[in-house]
């Protein structure tokens, strides 16, 4: 994965949380899971990706929603539906 | 209830959130909204599957088989604004001929029904409204993993318990509940694997419930007619059912309430009572809006 790539897609996906979690704190790093965010739960998930999606004009597959459980698979999911 | 006896759902519990913590929020949250007795409930029924040899391991897959399986639905709801299963026979071949998917499935759907706030609700709402004191035929179209079909033996004086399922396996789950003696002695109750359409019953029902049923047909209003047919006049009718709720084997979608009503009345019966819940934490007009999920029950009765 490419790294400035990554620190980019990461700062969109900061981007997303915050908006999603009217959080300008939240500090979103390769590492982050759930356990980290307490909002980020199964009524937000479908939000989250859905936004992630439209920004980086990818579509993820229905296995991809259920996998997807931490920015470190999102990222790897997100390379593997062309976002990179 | 001492603490050994809380041991077993908290134990699911924390296995749960443990390999999924995304779960936290909303199933805490949802647990958090339990009475002492809905506890007690849902505690008996996890002690009854460990009874009957699952495990932790294996009831913590069920339960995350229908969340991740829901994901799944959403995802594809969301990109395409249809469920995935347009017929029967799709919805067949991908959950109910396939036995232990299917019991994954109900299993997680029951333990479901003890948990999610939506569930609860529905759940308290046939608690409410079902006639404690009616005799006759009580009639279960779909009794699924059975819960609720206990819950009418435990709380109601019919003569007779029937159920019919077009799922082996859910005939089966339903078998195991009455028949263990787990939850008290029943010896009214009858089961049977068949097609609700194509049943001739020898009596019209006194009550005929109808838990989440209507969005697995193909033909809706036809099925309404055909409950509307198997009750007698002063019946108490029960069904739950769902708006824009996708699951790997939801077939028909009412759009919106009124659709759903407006089918209802076309199905020969009208509306006496409603419990209409929106996804959590949403209101009815933003599920409206954005098409997101949300439950329903009613409680109706035979137009004359």
């Amino acid at each position: 994965m490419n790294t400035v790539w990554k620190e980019n897609a990461l700062q969109v996906i900061q981007d997303i949380f915050r908006n999603q979690f009217f959080d300008d704190s939240l500090a979103i790093t390769e590492h982050t899971t759930p356990a980290d965010i307490e909002e980020w739960d199964s009524l937000a998930h479908v939000n989250l990706l859905a936004s992630i999606e439209n920004a980086f004009n990818i579509r993820f597959t229905a296995d991809d929603m259920a996998n997807i459980d931490s920015i470190a698979v999102l990222l790897a999911t997100m390379v593997e539906r062309g976002a990179c | 209830m001492n603490e050994t006896s809380q041991n077993a759902s908290d134990r699911l519990v924390a296995l749960i959130l443990q390999r999924k913590p995304m779960h936290r929020k909303f199933l805490q949250g949802s647990l958090a909204e339990l009475t002492q007795s809905e506890r007690a409930a849902a505690e008996q029924y996890i002690r009854y599957l460990l009874q009957q040899d699952a495990s932790y391991e294996e009831l913590a897959e069920c339960y995350l088989t229908i969340v991740q399986d829901m994901f799944r639905e959403e995802m594809h709801f969301k990109q395409t604004g249809k469920y995935r299963c347009a017929s029967y026979a799709e919805a067949a071949a991908a959950v109910y001929d396939n036995g232990d998917y299917m019991r994954r499935y109900m299993i997680g759907l029951a333990l479901s029904s003890y948990w999610w706030i939506n569930h609860i609700q529905m759940l308290r709402f046939f608690q409410k409204t079902l006639p404690a004191t009616r005799r006759g035929v009580y009639r279960e179209v779909g009794p699924g993993h059975g819960l609720y079909f206990l819950e009418a033996m435990r709380s109601s004086g019919f003569d007779r318990y029937e159920g019919v399922d077009i799922s082996a396996t859910s005939v089966a789950l339903t078998q195991g509940i009455v028949a263990s003696g787990y939850f008290g002695s029943f010896d009214k109750a009858s089961i049977w694997q068949g097609d609700f359409l194509s049943e001739r019953f020898e009596r019209p029902a006194d009550a005929l419930v109808m838990g989440e049923v209507l969005e697995h047909v193909e033909e809706p209003e036809r099925f309404l007619e055909a409950a509307r047919s198997a009750v007698a006049d002063d019946a108490y009718v029960f069904l739950t059912t769902c708006i824009n709720s996708p699951a790997v084997d939801h077939i028909y979608n009412p759009e919106t309430l009124q659709g759903l009503e407006a089918l209802i009345d076309r199905g020969g019966f009208r509306v006496l009572d409603s419990c209409v819940l929106p996804k959590q934490g949403c209101t009815l007009e933003q599920c409206a809006q954005d098409r997101l999920p949300i439950n329903v029950a009613y409680v109706v009765a035979k137009r004359s």
